[in-house]
């Protein structure tokens, strides 16, 4: 297959497709957390290697992976050259009022290590699940929420939904941006707000063609016998095997160890 | 058989009427063509039949099933299944065989029947090796033919299609139109279709012409096609050969004006050696 958008579920074999989505689901909480709660270099490195042995079982290459990058780049550069200017501390660098510190550049590694680690283990987990286990393992974990009247399956469904949706609003953005252009509309305009005019007069029909889809999509889901009751019947149901669990208590395990190096170290 | 008596409705922020006094009778395994101008009331009379539309005065019945009673609109929409014309607006799913699977899970069907259904579907419209793909990487043609693969999942006994090769290009169409014969021969579906496209309309049985919402003209699709005043009226350019006969008679020559095959044209041709 080719044309795979970044973030879109790849359908594949791996070892990584054929584990429990709840699973899946909880293992990448347990990472984010892991990672914001510790500043130690093993460990995020070590979380680092888990991220690239993951993608490794994924099936997913490397070099996809590496140019989903492009899409954060600037959020990387800002937060990685923020960091590196603002932090107070021992100067390794001066640049007339503004230098770089010692602890600047190591905080700002450490996060920029932290964000990679984070990004990768989302993407991960929404390319190598499809949409409707992935809804059905969020819809399993946030259960308990339906005893507080908090219509859980509306939620998942919405956020399904969402998903599959991206890549035709991709689709009908370009197609958008490229009738504007010819009609004049300048997005690489060095004026600012030249460039900001242009850009509305592709989110003002953008917005208006979703919700005329919104409309038939809800008519077409009618059709269809939807009626907003939560199934649990679905064609593949959600099934804990081995595999599933040991691979929970390993990131317990990390998780846990993680919790007593920081509490250790502070 | 589905049949509609005196039937009217008019949208609640509409100014006329819709569809005004339709009586109409759709039988089992016909495909029954509805054609008429912009805003005469076609998707109106679409939705009519699958329950999404109740009519205000008058009555629709599905197999002796009436669509005012609110309990019977479930087991109708399974009966009538509906085709729209934008097939990326009906996909729930980023993945094809997970699309074909949310008409039966929603209806609470087994696991194992219903991937059985789903399989038996996505073979019906040739499109069983695509079942992991994401609909985004599918011709136009591809993914209407899962859509309608959606559908058939259900198993309905009518299927109403609402223009649904207008978005596609001539190759799109042709497999469409394809499927439309195979599934009234194969599957023994009735299959009520909407369209500008004369290629598509030759298949049908029957054809209804609305205007303003009224019922105007029904008729063998044979007898109509081949009135290129009506097909005009109705917005339709009328076929290539009845215009061809069109000429041949204004030019003198006497061609009944009903041929709609090219072979039947050139039989009378000879004929008048
Ligand atoms: N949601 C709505 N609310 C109010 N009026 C509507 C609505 N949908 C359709 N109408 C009106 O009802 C009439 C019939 O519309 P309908 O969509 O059934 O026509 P159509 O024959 O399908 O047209 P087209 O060929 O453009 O699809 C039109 O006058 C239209 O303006
Ligand atoms: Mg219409």
């Amino acid at each position: 297959m080719t044309g795979i958008k970044i973030g879109q579920y790849v359908h594949g074999d791996s070892f990584l497709h054929s584990l429990d989505p709840r699973i899946k689901i909880i293992c990448c909480i347990v990472i984010m957390v892991s990672v914001l709660i510790n500043y130690s270099w093993y460990y995020l490195l070590f979380h680092l290697l888990l991220i690239i042995m993951a993608i490794k079982a994924s099936g997913l290459s490397f070099r996809f992976m590496s140019g989903c990058l492009r899409s954060i780049r600037y959020l990387l550069l800002v937060t990685f050259v923020l960091q590196i200017f603002l932090t107070p501390g021992e100067a390794v660098l001066s640049l007339g009022r503004i230098s770089i510190s010692q602890e600047g550049l190591l905080i700002a590694s450490i996060n920029l290590l932290r964000l990679l680690i984070l990004f990768f283990g989302s993407l991960l987990l929404i390319m190598t699940t499809s949409p409707i286990k992935l809804s059905a393992g969020i819809e399993f974990l946030l259960l308990p929420l339906n005893k507080l009247n908090i219509p859980v399956h509306h939620f998942t469904t919405i956020l399904s939904i969402s998903f599959r949706f991206i890549p035709t609003l991709i689709e009908e953005a370009t197609i958008i941006k490229n009738a504007q252009r010819s009609r004049g509309a300048q997005f690489d305009s060095p004026n600012l707000i030249v460039r900001l005019k242009s850009y509305m007069a592709i989110i003002i029909p953008l917005f208006e063609a979703s919700l005329l889809r919104a409309e038939e999509l809800g008519e077409a889901m009618d059709s269809r016998c939807y009626t907003g009751h939560p199934n649990q019947l679905r064609m593949s149901s959600l099934k804990l095997m081995g595999k599933d669990l040991v691979l929970l208590g390993f990131m317990f395990l990390v998780l846990g160890i993680g919790i007593s190096i920081s509490l250790g170290s502070s | 058989m589905i049949s509609i008596r005196n039937a009217s409705y008019c949208y609640p922020q509409g100014e006329r009427p819709a569809l005004r006094n339709i009586n109409l009778d759709i039988r089992e395994n016909e495909i029954l063509g509805i054609i008429g101008r912009n805003a005469s009331g076609k998707s109106t009379l679409a939705r009519l039949l699958n329950g999404v539309v109740i009519p205000s005065t008058g009555q629709v019945e599905i197999d002796g099933l009436s669509s005012a009673i609110p309990e019977n609109r479930g087991l109708i929409k399974q009966k009538v299944a509906l085709l729209l014309a934008e097939p990326d607006n009906q996909f729930v799913s980023n993945l094809v065989e997970e699309d074909v699977a949310f008409g039966p899970e929603n209806l609470g069907l087994a696991p194992s029947e219903i991937r059985r259904r789903v399989d038996t579907a996505l073979q019906m419209v040739s499109m069983e090796d695509y079942a992991k793909y994401p609909p985004y990487l599918l011709s136009g043609g591809q993914k209407q033919r899962v859509c309608i693969a959606g559908l058939l999942a259900m198993r309905p006994k009518y299927m109403v299609l609402d223009e649904p090769t207008a978005m596609l290009d001539p190759q799109g169409k042709k497999e469409v139109r394809k499927i439309l014969g195979e599934l009234k021969e194969q599957e023994g579906l009735s299959i009520i279709i909407i369209s500008h496209d004369l290629e598509e309309l030759l298949q049908a049985d029957r054809l209804v012409w609305l205007e303003q919402g009224q019922i105007k003209l029904q008729d063998s699709s044979r007898n109509l096609l081949a009135r290129v005043d009506v097909l005009r009226n109705a917005g339709l350019g009328g076929l290539e050969i009845s215009r061809l006969i069109e000429q041949l008679n204004m030019a003198g020559y006497d061609i009944p004006s009903d041929i709609l095959s090219p072979s039947e044209l050139v039989e009378e041709l000879c004929r008048l050696r």
